[in-house]
């Protein structure tokens, strides 16, 4: 179960990596700031290319001329960091990541089928050094081989991967790496010097088609035939005894070689070619027309060339070299010539100069700085078919690289948003900040709209309910007191000749005045006066009445303060008695 | 003159490579710092998505929705202050109309003022209240406009029927019947009958309805 987890994840995260493999490759690639070193004992030789304008920028050779002529790299290791520091202080080259050119002489190479295999099993697999043993003979302390591995080829229809496999002693790998360092560079790449020259001459091809190429390496130290096609590399190291190169170096400086002894020394020479065409004889895509020659340290191979191409003259072979070929007879290859990578002027005149003067060729450097760790495996600015790295960490750094190259475009991406999403906030800020004031401005203006016309609505009942209580109490209080009106209006009403005895009222019916009168024109004043004044009033009795003097009769009237008294009479008077009625349902109407 | 001896400083010259720092590749980097950068990249993303589309965006759109709306409101509430300025005075007027037509209304609470009303004119007036009987005591009622035999019972006003006998002399009356008249109470006579009595005097038999208010 853990098992099937964890493959899914890393299923998952090889389908993430494999989304974002050309983003995270150019990363990669824009921060492999590379140069090329060839280190022996006695020279370094340096080059840096600008890939992406494919421009050769740097190229040095300089030996280090030690009055020790017993100075190597083993044992000073200190002299030589410290020289080779001063050379890089000098070319502005410190600190950067640097390609190592290991002798072919010191590298095995091994090429042979496995079995096709799942990738995650295959990565597994090869973490092991001892599971290439069961295909190829290994030297027996793997703890002190450097070991590297290339799937050349695929045959789906044998189920076989064809792989290049190379190995070299660790230690020296690791003497070097820690004497770079201490110069100032970052070695990560280690690949055998037969390879750059390989991968330049590959780069260098134009036809669409992958062409065979074949490279006979001959020299005082390299000495191997090297064979490649699209599916297939056949590598066969050329024993020569020391003899031979002592023999094939002096064989430029005779006259006439056309002997047999020369022809015998050559052919011990040419045997491995001869055993290298009879292999590759009618394999598909193996139909080689030309062989390159290489040699370094011998300076010119005129006779030793001619004397070959008389060997086997159905194959052309084409001496590399950087010296200008034009007006020349000889039958050279310069690969720089085809311009598939542009020198700076005075990069072409120290190529020319050591290949003159030092018998050294810059292809191997060539090849060997166009080489990037490119952890994705994206396409390269100049393609490399072989990527041997023979760096003992080589896994863990491009790993690490991995893992700095995700750091730095997660940093990217993270800035880019930052940018990106402050960017798009800061526009909309100002339209946001108007916005939300309108927002609030809404929430306060509805509540104050409602506020207002709640108090308004509050306001109109209230004052709709008082002027009800207004109306109801005003209607209440039109209901005037008529008789405090009557009464107060009574003296005035009555005449000075009538005394009233009794007042009777009704509220809203009638009022009745009993009373007596001295005469009938008092009565009848006291008629019409209550006519005028109350309305309708009406007689109801009259009758005649006698009084007795002894009896007072007094009627009293106020007017402004003062009581008047009226009649005063003495004995016995006729008087009227009288009661009258006023209606006074008129008066209200 | 003696010379001044220059002191002469050793440089201590670093080793070289302590001059450089190259990826120290004896050691696996951790993808932990890588983990942390995308939860990192996810929280950025997350903050962003919730500001836009959770803060910005919802504050635009409501401000669009609301904008129309609130210049409609904002001239509205213009009106509704002049109107409800409008309303204060008339709130105001009102208001104090009915107080002033209150005062002419006993208070419901303070019934004792209208004895103390009644005895001092009359006291006043030299006139003697002989007897004080209340008769009855009802809300303000009046006929339902559509159904005149049903009636709207106003439990704010109260009206309370007193019978009063006075004894006096008529002038005295008259002062009485002044003096009360001048307070401006709600009072009405139902019936009254004014008798004469010995002495120049009379009887004044009244019932008087009073007007009470509980507001």
């Amino acid at each position: 179960m853990k098992e099937q987890i964890k493959r899914i994840i890393s299923i998952f995260l090889r389908l993430i990596l494999k989304l974002f493999k050309p983003i995270l490759g150019e990363i990669s690639l824009s921060k492999e700031n590379r140069i090329s070193i060839e280190l022996n004992n006695q020279a370094i030789t340096i080059c840096k290319i600008n890939s992406k304008k494919k421009v050769i920028t740097h190229y040095i050779y300089e030996e280090f001329n030690f009055e020790n002529p017993d100075t190597n790299i083993e044992n000073n290791q200190k002299i030589y960091s410290s020289k080779i520091y001063e050379i890089l202080a000098r070319e502005k080259l410190i600190g950067l990541e640097a390609n190592i050119i290991l002798p072919t002489s010191e590298v095995s190479l091994k090429t042979f089928s496995i079995p096709i295999m799942d990738q995650d099993i295959m990565d597994q697999q090869v973490k092991n050094p001892e599971f290439w043993k069961e295909f190829t003979d290994l030297p027996e302390q793997l703890d002190e081989t450097s070991l590297s591995h290339q799937i050349i080829y695929t045959n789906k229809v044998a189920q076989q991967y064809d792989v290049l496999l190379a190995f070299c002693n660790k230690k020296k790998i690791e003497t070097i790496n820690k004497l770079l360092k201490e110069a100032g560079v970052n070695p990560t790449l280690y690949e055998p010097k037969c390879l750059s020259i390989l991968n330049v001459i590959l780069a260098n091809q134009k036809t669409k088609e992958r062409e065979p190429v074949a490279l006979f390496e001959y020299g005082e130290k390299e000495n191997y035939f090297l064979l490649s096609s699209a599916d297939k590399l056949v590598f066969l190291e050329n024993p020569v005894r020391k003899e031979d190169a002592v023999l094939i170096e002096h064989l430029e400086k005779v006259s006439d070689a056309s002997g047999p002894f020369w022809s015998e020394v050559i052919d011990r020479y040419l045997n491995v070619v001869k055993a290298g065409l009879e292999e590759t004889k009618g394999i598909k895509g193996f139909d080689l027309k030309e062989i390159f020659v290489h040699t370094e340290g011998f300076g010119k191979s005129l006779n030793y060339i001619e004397i070959i191409r008389k060997k086997i003259p159905e194959i052309r072979f084409q001496e590399l070299t950087t010296l200008p070929l034009e007006g020349t007879s000889v039958d050279a290859k310069n690969l720089l010539e085809d311009k598939f990578i542009k020198l700076k002027s005075n990069v072409r005149e120290i190529m020319e100069k050591m290949s003159l003067s030092k018998g050294v060729g810059p292809y191997a450097n060539i090849g060997s700085s166009i080489r990037f760790l490119n952890p994705y495996d994206i396409t390269e600015p100049i393609k490399n078919y072989f990527k041997i790295n023979l760096h003992f960490l080589s896994e863990r750094i491009i790993k690490n690289k991995k893992i700095k190259t995700q750091n730095r475009f997660l940093n990217m991406i993270t800035l880019l948003f930052l940018i990106l999403f402050s960017s798009i906030i800061g526009l909309k800020a100002p339209e946001y900040i108007n916005k939300s004031r309108i927002v609030n401005e809404y929430q306060t203006t509805v509540s104050l709209y409602d506020q207002i016309y709640e108090d308004i609505k509050n306001k109109n009942a209230h004052i709709q309910k008082i002027d009800l209580e207004k109306k109801l109490a005003s209607k209440i209080l039109t209901d005037k007191d008529q008789f405090a009106w009557l009464i107060a209006q009574t003296p005035s009403i009555v005449p000075k000749g009538v005394k009233i005895d009794k007042i009777e009222y009704q509220k809203g019916e009638h009022v009745t005045f009993q009373g007596v009168a001295l005469s009938d024109v008092d009565l009848n004043e006291f008629l019409k006066n209550l006519s005028e004044t109350l309305g309708n009033s009406e007689l109801t009795t009259m009758s005649m009445a006698e009084v007795n003097l002894d009896q007072e009769i007094e009627t009293s009237q106020e007017k402004e303060g003062e009581v008047e008294q009226m009649t005063s009479l003495s004995n016995s008077v006729r008087l009227k008695n009288f009661s009258i009625k006023v209606n006074l349902k008129r008066m209200n109407g | 003159m003696a010379k001044k001896i220059k002191k002469i400083r050793r440089i201590k010259k670093k080793p070289i490579a302590s001059r450089f720092r190259f990826d120290d590749d004896s050691q696996n980097y951790s993808f932990k710092s890588n983990y942390k950068k995308v939860f990192y990249l996810f929280i950025l993303i997350a903050a962003y998505l919730m500001a836009h589309f959770g803060i910005i965006n919802p504050t635009v759109m409501k401000a669009q929705l609301y904008e129309p709306d609130l210049n409609t409101k904002k001239s509205a509430i213009e009106t509704g202050k002049q109107i409800q300025s409008d309303l204060t005075v008339k709130e105001k007027n009102i208001n104090s109309e009915f107080v002033y037509l209150k005062q002419s209304f006993f208070r419901v609470e303070q019934s004792e003022d209208f004895f103390k009303l009644l005895s001092n004119k009359a006291l006043d007036s030299r006139l003697t209240i002989a007897t004080i009987n209340k008769i009855s005591e009802e809300n303000y009622k009046e006929p339902k406009k559509d159904k005149p035999d049903e009636f709207d019972v106003y439990e704010n006003y109260t009206q309370v029927t007193y019978e009063i006998k006075y004894t006096g002399t008529f002038p005295d009356y008259l002062k009485f019947i002044e003096k009360i008249q001048n307070e401006d109470k709600s009072l009405i006579t139902n019936n009254a009958v004014i008798e004469k009595a010995d002495n120049g005097k009379i009887h004044i038999s009244t019932n008087l309805t009073l007007n009470f208010i509980n507001l």
